[in-house]
């Protein structure tokens, strides 16, 4: 009896990739999708967003200054480009390597903002999360954000 | 230690064992953080270094365990764009004179 593949993403054989959202879930990550968007068009330096801009240096803040100023918009911008490209293709059921890596960076950039927001430490158990904590709705969509950039990064590594 | 069998595009490493030339005064240092996975790390340095799987795996339970590693050596402007490139993916990197 063939196993049952539940994988929301995979690769083809001709190097394109299926997305197997349902419609909820596809719902769900242009909702995501426009929050993040919004958050990055108006706020930029709103903690959540922190990881998605790291510094560059550790204790120098001129040459963090410099690196702000030259590569700040560029880094923005790419997520920004990212996050449109999911949109453009949310309903898709097949995309290329270009757009599902796009889906990648997406849905990587929203794993950080939820991961901040929720505090995620190294030993996050989602066995273990309390379903009746009012967190438990964001720590399911960090699970289920965690399984699909697995299953992108299992698909992409192919190609490699 | 095995003789590097992937082209020789990137510079390699450094490790303990090896010698930093002089012309090579900046290290890129990637830090762990609780949100990236293990999987997808690795992933990262293979596709933007071209390593192999074995050495991103290594690089990345370095990351894992000891908090950080160096992932690349080279020229301020070399160091930049990578951690420039780090950064896209969504990774904690930062660079430094190499001690």
């Amino acid at each position: 009896m063939p196993r049952r593949d539940d994988r929301r993403v995979a690769r083809t054989r001709s190097g394109r990739y299926e997305i197997r959202f349902d419609e909820q879930e596809r719902q769900l990550l242009l909702t995501l999708r426009q929050q993040l968007v919004e958050l990055l068009e108006t706020d930029t330096s709103n903690k959540l967003l922190r990881r998605l801009f790291p510094p560059a240096y550790d204790d120098q803040p001129e040459l963090e200054e410099e690196y702000r100023r030259l590569m700040g918009d560029d880094i923005l911008r790419r997520k920004l480009d990212a996050l449109d490209a999911v949109e453009a293709t949310a309903s898709e059921t097949e995309v290329s390597e270009e757009q599902v890596t796009a889906w990648l960076s997406a849905i990587h950039d929203l794993r950080l903002v939820l991961g901040t927001s929720l505090d995620v430490q190294e030993d996050l158990d989602f066995g273990e999360i309390d379903p009746t904590s009012p967190d438990a709705p964001t720590y399911a969509l960090y699970e289920f954000l965690t399984v699909v950039e697995y299953q992108i990064v299992e698909a992409l590594t192919a190609s490699l | 230690m095995p003789a590097p069998t992937e082209a020789p595009v990137r510079e390699e490493t450094p490790g303990a064992d090896e010698v930093i030339t002089p012309d090579r005064p900046w290290v890129v240092i990637v830090w762990n953080d609780p949100i990236n996975t293990m999987a997808y790390v690795t992933f990262v340095f293979q596709k933007l270094f071209g390593y192999t799987k074995s050495k991103a795996t290594k690089l990345m339970l370095d990351v894992h365990h000891k908090g950080r590693a160096v992932v690349s050596n080279g020229t301020r402007e070399r160091a930049e764009l990578d951690v420039f490139r780090l950064h896209e993916h969504g990774l904690w990197a930062t660079m430094e004179h190499d001690q």
